[in-house]
């Protein structure tokens, strides 16, 4: 009875592994197909990387993307540390309504937001284009910088920083060596948080985009709708590389420190 | 080596218009190389006053004064304060060693000075050896005294310990009691601490403080506290006590006789005029129980003897000693026995209570 659970438990989870990343290897085994037509079997061949680096198009609009996602990463990730530092250590006027109004931006569709931002930067002067994507980007990842750094801050608690305090510590010295070091892991994985959601982000970067201008989910968009080129195969087994190291080194981050 | 005074101070919390005073108008004073518990339940004060002295509160009335300078103006990290937490509060991303540091380093000591005195330091709480380890690497006791060498290195005025041996169980607990008391002496340095553990507060302090509803109601050495509790309150607390309610007769030649129900009792305590209610108290230990009709006679004490007849209700047996309930006309009266007798008394035996008359004491309502 047991050995049947667990065989049945174990056949679910390789169930649901190759439901996710069957489509994935497909694509990146296509990657290195000679055929664009996807025709088998398989012949191995890098013929898409070299295109796509003669593509200046996904080229420039990739180097955009990450750019902008790095921008974004060190904006979002200072501007939420600050603001969950401030909700997390003091009491102010309006702080629950503050940290309440942060959560409708995670929930209201990107679609909705991308249109509102669109409107408003028409409508004050900012316009399209990179840098009003990059304000979009830095508004939409402060709420998840502020809310992976304050569960960060909640579980190191204001104790320890008491502590230091007694020891003669200024609230300077305190920060550097007590504060900081302790919710660094915290703050680490917000800042690759906000770098995936702006890496990903699609919708508004799309309503945002000047002509002639895009990032790399835009670019792809528009390279799909044109007729698929297997070096979007290409591109895209870099990103899935790079992302899953990223990945692996957030495991590390968060690991460091402890919970201990 | 320092006094500490604390004049007058007030704390309030909750709504300007329905203030909840944490403290009340407490007026204390921490001698010199002192050992003083602050006891009391918890959300009585004793701890809001320790984060006073500590400077994490800021009371709204009063003055606390260190070596007779006002504190009020300084910032937790100018008070020359060593703080022990309740869970230690170790740095955990540093080794025992830094952790221990930590107080000359923010002063910029050098560090060839730091490294001898953090040995010498971890020497006095016996932990030489350890101090490569992460906090999380150590046992209870040894965090512990990481806590306490952490506190003491900057040689600060006051030690401010806040509940700092209830994370450790109970034989662990009674083996550090006697290692902080030690230490405390081998510093000589001025400690205030927050217990709620009442033989915690007997077994270490100098001097204790009872605290309830933010107010001091009774202040004293130990033994003092405990032998003369000032209220019904200081009495249940520290201890157990039995209280028995009522009415004042007379005095005569320093005796004086309360009016219970069903009889009366004698003490040495002043009594107000006569018919007022009185409230008298009256330890466990210090009851003798006989077997009915068995007690001393009336005429065999140079004073008389306290004496009430009643009926054993129940027994709760703990080894060296055995804990009786007595109900002695309508009130159950708890009793402390030494497990001597060879055969202790079952649930329904007559008994008789016997008592001197010095032990009881008239308590405040």
């Amino acid at each position: 009875m047991k050995g049947l659970s667990s065989a049945l438990a174990r056949g679910y989870l390789g169930l649901v592994l190759l439901f996710l990343y069957v489509p994935i290897i497909v694509m990146m085994v296509m990657a290195f197909n000679q055929s664009p037509l996807y025709r088998l079997p398989i012949v191995w061949d890098t013929i898409w990387f070299e295109q796509l680096a003669q593509n200046d198009r996904l080229l420039g609009a990739s180097l955009n993307s990450v750019l902008i996602a790095l921008v974004n990463a060190v904006i979002a990730t200072t501007l939420g540390t600050m603001a969950a530092l401030a909700f997390a250590r003091y009491r102010f006027r309006g702080r629950t309504l503050l940290q309440i109004l942060l959560f409708p931006p995670i929930t209201i569709p990107w679609l909705i937001i991308g249109t509102a931002m669109l409107v408003l930067f028409f409508w004050i002067g900012i316009g399209r284009g990179l840098h009003a994507i990059l304000l979009g980007h830095v508004a939409l990842s402060l709420p998840y910088v502020i809310v992976v750094v304050g569960a960060r801050l909640r579980s190191v608690g204001v104790t320890l920083e008491e502590a230091a305090a007694t020891l003669g510590a200024t609230p300077w010295q305190t920060f550097w060596r007590v504060s900081a070091p302790l919710m660094a892991p915290g703050v680490v994985a917000a800042a690759l948080f906000a770098f995936a959601v702006s890496f990903d982000q699609f919708v508004i970067s799309y309503f945002l985009a000047a002509p002639g201008v895009s990032t790399l989910p835009v670019e792809i968009y528009s390279a799909i709708r044109k007729g698929f080129t297997p070096e979007i195969n290409a591109i895209s087994t870099i990103i899935i590389l790079v992302s899953m190291g990223l990945m692996l080194l957030f495991a590390r981050f968060y690991r460091f420190g402890g919970e201990g | 080596m320092s006094v500490v005074e604390v004049e007058k101070v007030s704390k309030f919390y909750g709504p300007a218009t329905a203030p909840v005073a944490a403290l009340d108008n407490v007026t204390l004073t921490f001698g010199d190389g002192e050992f003083f518990g602050l006891l009391g339940p918890s959300g009585s004060g004793k701890t809001t006053l320790l984060r006073s002295i500590a400077g994490f509160v800021e009371p709204e009335r009063g003055d606390i004064r260190i070596d007779g300078e006002p504190v009020r103006d300084k910032p937790v990290h100018r008070r020359d304060i060593g703080m022990v937490f309740q869970n230690y509060a170790l740095f955990p991303h540093m080794s025992v060693f830094d952790n221990v540091a930590f107080g000359l380093s923010v002063r910029g000591v050098p560090k060839r000075a730091i490294a001898e005195q953090v040995a010498a330091m971890l020497d006095l709480v016996r932990l030489g050896g350890l101090q490569g380890r992460r906090p999380r690497e150590l046992s209870g006791g040894q965090q512990q005294r990481v806590a306490l060498a952490r506190a003491l290195i900057t040689r600060p005025r006051v030690l401010l310990l806040d509940e700092p041996l209830g994370a450790l169980d109970k034989r662990l607990r009674q083996e550090m009691q006697i290692e902080l008391k030690q230490i405390q002496r081998e510093v000589g340095i001025t400690t205030v601490f927050v217990t709620h553990d009442q033989e915690e507060a007997l077994t270490l302090s100098d001097r204790i403080a009872i605290f309830n509803d933010g107010k001091v109601v009774q202040m004293g050495p130990p033994n003092e506290v405990y032998e003369r509790p000032a209220t019904a309150f200081a009495a249940g607390f520290l201890g157990d006590a039995n209280i028995f309610a009522g009415r004042a007769d007379g005095c005569n030649g320093g005796l004086c006789r309360v009016l219970l129900d069903g009889g009366a009792i004698w003490t040495r305590d002043t009594l107000p005029a006569k018919g007022e209610p009185v409230l008298i108290a009256v330890r466990p230990e210090k009851f003798a129980l006989h077997p009915a009709g068995r007690g001393p006679a009336a005429g065999d004490e140079p004073e008389p003897v306290n004496r009430l007849t009643g009926q054993v209700l129940q027994l709760v047996y703990s080894g060296s000693s055995i804990t009786y309930k007595v109900d002695a006309g309508g009130q159950v009266v708890t009793v402390f026995e030494q497990n001597r007798s060879a055969r202790p008394f079952a649930p329904g035996d007559a008994v008789e209570l016997a008592w001197a008359p010095a032990h009881s004491v008239r308590v405040e309502p």
